[in-house]
């Protein structure tokens, strides 16, 4: 990854902000009409960091296990998109959008499908909102689960190393329940910057 | 379009084609419109829908329920966006209703949806069955369930059993606190009613104890009764033994008064007041050695005598009497009677006397025998066997066992009948006790009465034999003592005209002295003149008594043989004598013959036997 951060002005950030809000948005519609029952997403704000500062373990809540959903974009901007929800979390949602006993100590078969087809809809959302403003029209690879795995090395693209990380946190109000995710793509070197050209010129 | 197999873009070649159909996965590919494009083999088995049933109709036509807006709208974005959609089992169970072989349940199934095709728009529905999965994950969490559901009831039941086990163990420390208080108490009792047992029983000894004691007090009180009964009549006895000599004698000497009386008359009021007066001195004598011996103060001497010679001699003493009531007097002695043995003679005398003469006296028919044995038991002693029969009376078995009490005879008539003291036999079973010995009887009222005496004697080794008694001869020993010049020393008058009437009668010569004092000052004034032969000193004189005077004497140096005249009989009295330097003595009242043996065994002047 490169050492030169983009230096994004605040204007930037907070489009860029507002554009992973839409897409969650959708994403929390989709989920809400999935379920039957009202689930509310936000975003508070997005960053851009290197792969080895303390942001993506933070990201991660924290701990050493999480189950992240990747979904791999293709276009004039390309990378990678994924969703990490620490064991707890996880379990918490996937017990919460099953309408059953929260029984499960592991991320078992059926939570797995459960949260890939939540990371499926969150994932979808967001980057269905970048590829709007892109103006870009993205193929797609098919949703991915991975579970107990250091959420890291699933998000790096291999020998890219100008690839960019966005990181988001993502705020899931379920039931009177606060689920902690976190979103993060990453960006093949140079797609910031196209993204960021697409993001002004659509709002101009 | 082919019927029976997958049509699809021109792409896909028929091993393709082949390939899709043989997997085990329902693909059905999918127009913009939802229309079916192509319709494997796999659903065609899982929904028995043909293919040629399926193409060209419109999945939500053939599955109205994909018409919700859960999956109308994500599909719809599939076309639009280009995302692919995920539906998992979980939250959808299954896309496409497929009932299972052999089972009426629909099949669980996972699927997705993904653009293969932008021009024309298509989208590949890929569904997988996971029922066999979602029913083994189902079980699993049932069992889960379960195990959790038991997981919290062991918990509830281990918190229950850990209550009751706290219970029961703080139940189980009060027990044992309880069973250590009820053994403490129950050691406490077992050592009170050992204690109380303990009292019960000392109780019960001091009860016993109280009862002997209340026996022997009562049996006591009983003997002493009888003995206090046995005393009065004693006393009455004894104050009529006395008193009837006494008033013999008194009334007798008051008859010699009397001038009209014979010389013959004079001479039987002699012998009158004389058989009176040795009866009376036979009393005082029975009571002064009963007394003698109730006080521990009897001594046995142990010395040689010749067992023969004295036993004759006291069958000569009592023959007088024997033959007087015509009765015979026998004697049987065994050959193995040593010559000389260890004894008191004197003692033995009195009690030979003793029985002899009460056979005599209660023997009115036959004889009185004497039989003698010796008992040779150790090399140093033997026991000398001495029986007295007689053809008497005899004595009834309810009056033998009181027999040798003292104060008791026979029954209280003997006294009156037969005259004694009734202290005869006591004092002879006594004597014989204290020799070492015994005095038994046997009797037959009507037939005769048999007493057995049995006394310890000691061996001799010599032949030497000192017979000192034997003086009690039956016959008076006619003595002259001419030339002897005594020096009677007596406060009483009456004894000095008896002494004085005894010497004068052998033709002594005397002189009188009151006491003590005199006595020495006689003696010595007769140094110068005519010496005395012998002093008769009595013992108790005022202002200087017998043994003083006699001390004095020898302090002076004067050998003159004293002779202490005593009325005293105890132990001890005669030792004092001889100690005070006397050279014998004699016991009142004097006896004339002994008297006047002794003066002529101590005077220096030859004595004259008249024949």
């Amino acid at each position: 990854m490169s050492d030169d951060l983009p230096v994004l002005e605040e204007d930037t950030i907070d489009a860029l902000t507002e554009l992973v809000n839409i897409g969650v948005g959708r994403a929390a519609a989709s989920l809400s009409d999935l379920i039957g029952e009202r689930i509310e997403l936000t975003v508070p704000r997005v960053r851009f960091c290197r792969e080895n500062e303390p942001i993506i373990q933070e990201a991660s809540g924290g701990a050493l296990s999480t189950t992240v959903v990747t979904q791999d974009f293709c276009g004039r901007i390309n990378g990678r998109a994924a969703l990490m929800f620490p064991q707890s979390s996880a379990l918490i949602l996937g017990g919460l959008l099953s309408g059953g006993e929260a029984l499960a100590t592991e991320v078992d078969a059926e939570l797995s499908g459960i949260l890939l087809e939540v990371g499926n809809i969150v994932l979808n959302g967001v980057l269905g909102s970048l590829s709007n403003v892109a103006g870009d029209v993205f193929d797609y690879s098919l949703p991915t689960l991975f579970d107990d795995q250091p959420a890291l090395s699933w998000l790096l693209l291999s020998n890219d190393t100008d690839a960019e990380l966005l990181i988001a946190n993502v705020e899931f109000h379920v039931q009177h329940s606060e689920i902690r995710g976190t979103i993060a793509i990453v960006f093949a070197g140079g797609c910031v910057q196209t993204l960021i050209e697409q993001v002004f010129q659509t709002a101009s | 379009m082919t019927v029976g197999a997958l049509e699809v873009t021109s792409v896909l070649d028929d091993a393709q084609r082949q390939m899709l159909d043989s997997v085990p996965v329902g693909l059905c590919l999918l127009a913009a419109d939802s229309t079916v494009l192509a319709w494997n083999r796999t659903l065609v088995e899982w929904t028995g829908l043909s293919a040629r049933d399926a193409i060209q109709r419109k999945l939500t036509d053939l599955f109205p329920s994909l018409l919700a807006a859960k999956y109308a709208q994500r599909l719809a974005a599939v076309f639009t966006t280009g995302a692919p959609a995920a539906f998992s089992a979980a939250l959808h169970h299954h896309f496409i209703p497929a009932k299972l072989r052999n089972d009426e349940r629909l099949m669980v199934q996972e699927t997705s949806i993904r653009l293969i095709s932008r021009n024309p728009l298509q989208a590949l529905v890929t569904i997988q069955d996971v029922t066999l999965a979602s029913r083994q994950l189902e079980c699993l969490r049932q069992e889960r369930k379960k195990l959790l559901e038991a997981t919290r009831a062991l918990e509830v039941a281990n918190e229950s059993l850990q209550e009751s086990f706290e219970d029961a163990s703080a139940k189980n420390y009060q027990l044992n606190d309880e069973i250590q208080e009820r053994r403490r108490i129950e050691v406490e009792l077992r050592e009170q009613t050992l204690n109380l047992i303990e009292a019960k029983t000392r109780e019960a000894e001091h009860t016993s104890q109280l009862e002997q004691l209340v026996r022997d007090l009562t049996a006591a009180r009983q003997q002493a009764h009888v003995a206090t009964q046995a005393k009065s009549d004693f006393l009455a006895n004894m104050s009529h033994e006395i008193r009837t000599p006494m008033t013999a004698i008194l009334g007798y000497m008051d008859m010699l008064h009397d001038p009209d009386f014979t010389a013959e008359q004079r001479q039987q009021v002699i012998q009158t007041v004389h058989r009176n007066g040795e009866h009376l001195l036979a009393i005082i004598n029975d009571v002064l050695d009963l007394s003698k011996i109730e006080a521990g103060k009897m001594t046995i001497e142990r010395v040689e005598t010749a067992p023969r010679e004295l036993i004759r001699d006291i069958i000569e003493l009592m023959s007088g009497r024997a033959k007087k009531q015509k009765l015979g007097l026998l004697i049987e002695m065994s050959e193995s009677i040593p010559p000389r043995l260890l004894t008191d003679p004197t003692r033995l005398q009195q009690i030979l006397v003793n029985l002899i003469g009460n056979a005599i006296k209660f023997t009115s028919l036959g004889s009185v025998t004497l039989s003698v044995d010796w008992l040779d038991c150790q090399q140093k002693e033997g026991i000398l066997r001495i029986q007295v029969t007689d053809t008497g009376i005899g004595i009834a078995d309810h009056q033998l066992k009181n027999l040798f009490q003292p104060f008791t005879q026979a029954d209280s008539g003997t006294a009156r009948q037969f005259g004694g003291t009734g202290l005869g036999l006591a004092i002879s079973r006594r004597l014989a006790m204290l020799m070492g010995g015994e005095l038994s009887v046997e009797s037959q009222q009507g037939v005769g009465s048999t007493f057995t005496l049995t006394v310890t004697c000691g061996r001799c080794l010599n032949d030497t034999v000192n017979h000192r008694v034997g003086s009690s001869h039956s016959g008076p020993v006619a003595l002259s003592l001419e030339n002897v010049h005594v020096l009677v020393a007596d406060d009483s008058p009456d004894n000095q005209k008896l002494l004085a009437y005894n010497l004068r009668k052998v033709g002594a010569t005397f002189e009188v002295a009151g006491n003590g004092l005199i006595a020495l000052e006689m003696i010595e004034a007769a140094r110068l003149t005519k010496a005395f032969d012998v002093v008769l000193m009595d013992i108790q004189m005022p202002l200087l008594d017998g043994y003083a005077a006699t001390r004095q004497l020898r302090e002076q140096k004067d050998n003159t043989p004293v002779i202490a005249l005593t009325a005293n009989a105890m132990t001890g009295d005669h030792e004092k004598c001889l100690n005070a330097g006397c050279n014998d003595y004699l016991t009142k009242p004097i006896n004339r013959e002994k008297l006047i043996a002794t003066i002529a065994r101590w005077a220096k002047t030859p004595v004259v036997t008249v024949d």
